[in-house]
């Protein structure tokens, strides 16, 4: 009697696919939480440079000299008044940055997230901070948050209670 | 067993398809992770370097108005250094960065480019080797910034709240001026519930009363623009403008020696609602009254009014008006002097008044008080004194002759 041609067959490829599967995911599941991780980081990283932009453009805006400017510097490092967002967040004593990252769905704008440190530097500021014209505005909004998972955390700036962090810089003079 | 050779032939035509699938599947889903990981990484940085690009021609955009590019460059480099951008080759990180600048047009526009090198992570497995982010922003000289609100007012200095001398702002509205609020009187921002902070009450030039009156800032400790004595004097932007050299331009009404009576001119019905104006240049020896002869609305009309007396402009509705040709920019002139209002622009409430050119009254006060619930100006509110008197909530904005701004504008 012939064997059968199948009948060797089926052990040798029995767990192929199981194992394809395993092999795959080693590279595939990093590769998806990496995408997911470093795309959340980045998000959040491109809002916090624009909340610098928009946190610089208000102090700039409202003139003045360096003399006098602990009024401005402590309205643009205000956070949000609560709930408020957008233009009503600004409007009811929150700093445009924070109220920036406090925009839904971030909700990233409170004290714990958020910090805005606002400089005012001039001609007289010791290098490398020497400022061309009083006032300069030098405005640093430092996040912290956590990370979208747990996988890559350690690639990225670390910050306090197990979170990271990105700090956007603008400076900005009239 | 007839089946066997049919069963290895199939196996042969399948051999290799795996591999072409995983080929297939990994090239995409690197491609995804370039994607995700690399975009990202550049686009957060390109945000990053635009903002400094933006914020350095913003700061050099004055210098080069006044000193020219040199010094511009100089301001904008120095802006860059502070913002972490020196150009130049950082061994340490690998990174080469470039400041650099351009005159697209010679003594108009001003152009700061930033660039740096980034790594890229992913990038590498599809040949995009470390990529160069740039940025650009170029700003323009306008034609014309300088006052958007102006008084020549030249009589002793006014107290605060004195009402019809320099200039007089009051109200809760969100009151914008892009351009300066020159006064050869007092000045007086007197928004004291939005405050004049530069969010709800904002002046992007500067604000000049001359030595020795005051400028006074009700909403904030916090002074915006320039007043006291940093300037004496401010010139008048329209003082070429006369009751003569604008009677020239006359194309209805005999001329600024005969009264003139609008009610002939009116088109009515040229929009729901409203009636409008045909293009003229209206002249008066007496007071003119603008207000529409059927409706509440003046409808969109390219209309001048020039007169002796006073000019009213005034109606519960909207009011759309852009200055006639040969006027300068001037939509109404008034030769009246004081003891009224020269110019008087009002409307109703929950309208918007838009006015694309300036109002002139160099012997009188122009008076704005509406309950618009918005008040546009493209050109100059100029007179020998200001008042204006916002509503609750209302939006006031004031442009200049130049388009807005401290006379210069961002292209991109």
């Amino acid at each position: 009697m012939k064997p059968s041609a199948r009948a060797p067959r089926r052990p040798k490829s029995s767990g192929v696919a199981a194992l394809e599967l395993a092999l795959s995911l080693v590279f595939l599941v990093p590769l998806l939480t990496g995408m997911l991780q470093f795309g959340y980081y980045f998000y959040i990283a491109s809002h916090a440079e624009e909340a610098a932009r928009a946190g610089v453009r208000e102090a700039v805006m409202k003139g003045g000299n360096c003399a006098g400017s602990a009024l401005i510097k402590a309205e643009g490092q205000a956070p949000p008044p609560g709930i408020w967002t957008g233009n009503a967040c600004v409007q009811n004593g929150g700093g445009a940055a924070a109220c920036y990252m406090n925009e839904p769905p971030l909700g990233l704008g409170s004290p714990s997230n958020t910090t805005v440190t606002l400089d005012c530097l001039t001609p007289a500021s010791p290098m490398p901070d020497t400022a061309p014209i009083d006032p300069t505005w030098r405005i640093k909004v430092h996040v912290e948050f956590q990370p979208a998972l747990f996988a890559f955390k350690s690639l990225l700036p670390a910050g306090l209670g197990g979170k990271v962090y990105y700090e956007a810089t603008v400076v900005s003079s009239p | 067993m007839k089946n066997l050779p049919m069963t290895r032939n199939r196996r042969d035509h399948e051999r290799g398809a795996v591999a072409l699938v995983i080929a297939v599947m990994w090239t995409a889903l690197f491609g995804m992770a370039v994607m995700a990981v690399d975009f990202g990484y550049l686009y957060t940085k390109k945000r990053g370097i635009q903002s400094v690009a933006d914020s350095a021609l913003k700061a050099a955009m004055p210098v080069f108005k006044t000193s020219g590019r040199n010094a511009a460059e100089q301001r904008a480099r120095d802006i860059a250094r502070l913002s972490g951008y020196v150009a130049g080759t950082n061994v340490a990180t690998n990174t080469t960065t470039n400041v650099d600048f351009a005159e697209p047009v010679l003594a108009q526009q001003f152009r700061v480019t930033v660039g740096r090198t980034h790594p890229t992570f992913f990038g590498g497995i599809f040949g995009l080797s470390p990529r160069r982010i740039e940025a650009s922003a170029t700003g323009k000289i306008t034609a014309a910034g300088g006052a958007a609100i102006y008084s020549g007012d030249t009589r002793a200095c006014g107290a605060q709240f004195a009402w019809g001398t320099g200039i007089e702002v009051t109200g809760n509205g969100f009151f914008t001026v892009n351009g300066d609020i020159q006064s050869k009187n007092k000045v007086h921002l007197g928004t004291p519930n939005a405050g004049c902070d530069g969010v709800n009450c904002r002046v992007t030039g500067t604000v000049t009363a001359a030595s020795p009156c005051q400028f006074w800032n009700d909403g904030t400790t916090t002074e915006i623009g320039i007043g006291g004595t940093s300037a004496v004097n401010p010139p008048d932007p329209l003082v070429a403008n006369t009751l003569g050299t604008l009677g020239a331009a006359c194309t209805a009404g005999t001329s600024i020696a005969t009264p003139l009576n609008l009610d002939a001119f009116w088109n009515v019905g040229a929009c729901p609602g409203g009636s409008g104006l045909p293009t003229n240049v209206y002249c008066s020896s007496t007071d003119i009254l603008v207000t529409p002869f059927a409706g509440t609305i003046i409808c969109p009309s390219t209309a001048s009014f020039i007169s002796a007396g006073t000019v009213m402009i005034q109606t519960d509705g909207n009011i759309t008006l852009t200055a006639a040709p040969g006027t300068n920019g001037i939509i109404a002139f008034s030769n009246a002097g004081l003891g009224g209002p020269a110019i008087h622009l009002s409307n109703g409430a929950n309208t918007q008044y838009t006015l694309n050119g300036s109002v002139y009254a160099p012997n009188g006060l122009v008076q704005a008080g509406t309950g618009a619930f918005g008040f546009t100006m493209n050109g100059i509110m100029d007179g020998f004194a200001v008042v204006i008197s916002m509503g609750p909530t209302d939006v006031w904005t004031f442009n200049g002759s130049g388009g807005g701004g401290p006379g210069w504008t961002m292209l991109n």
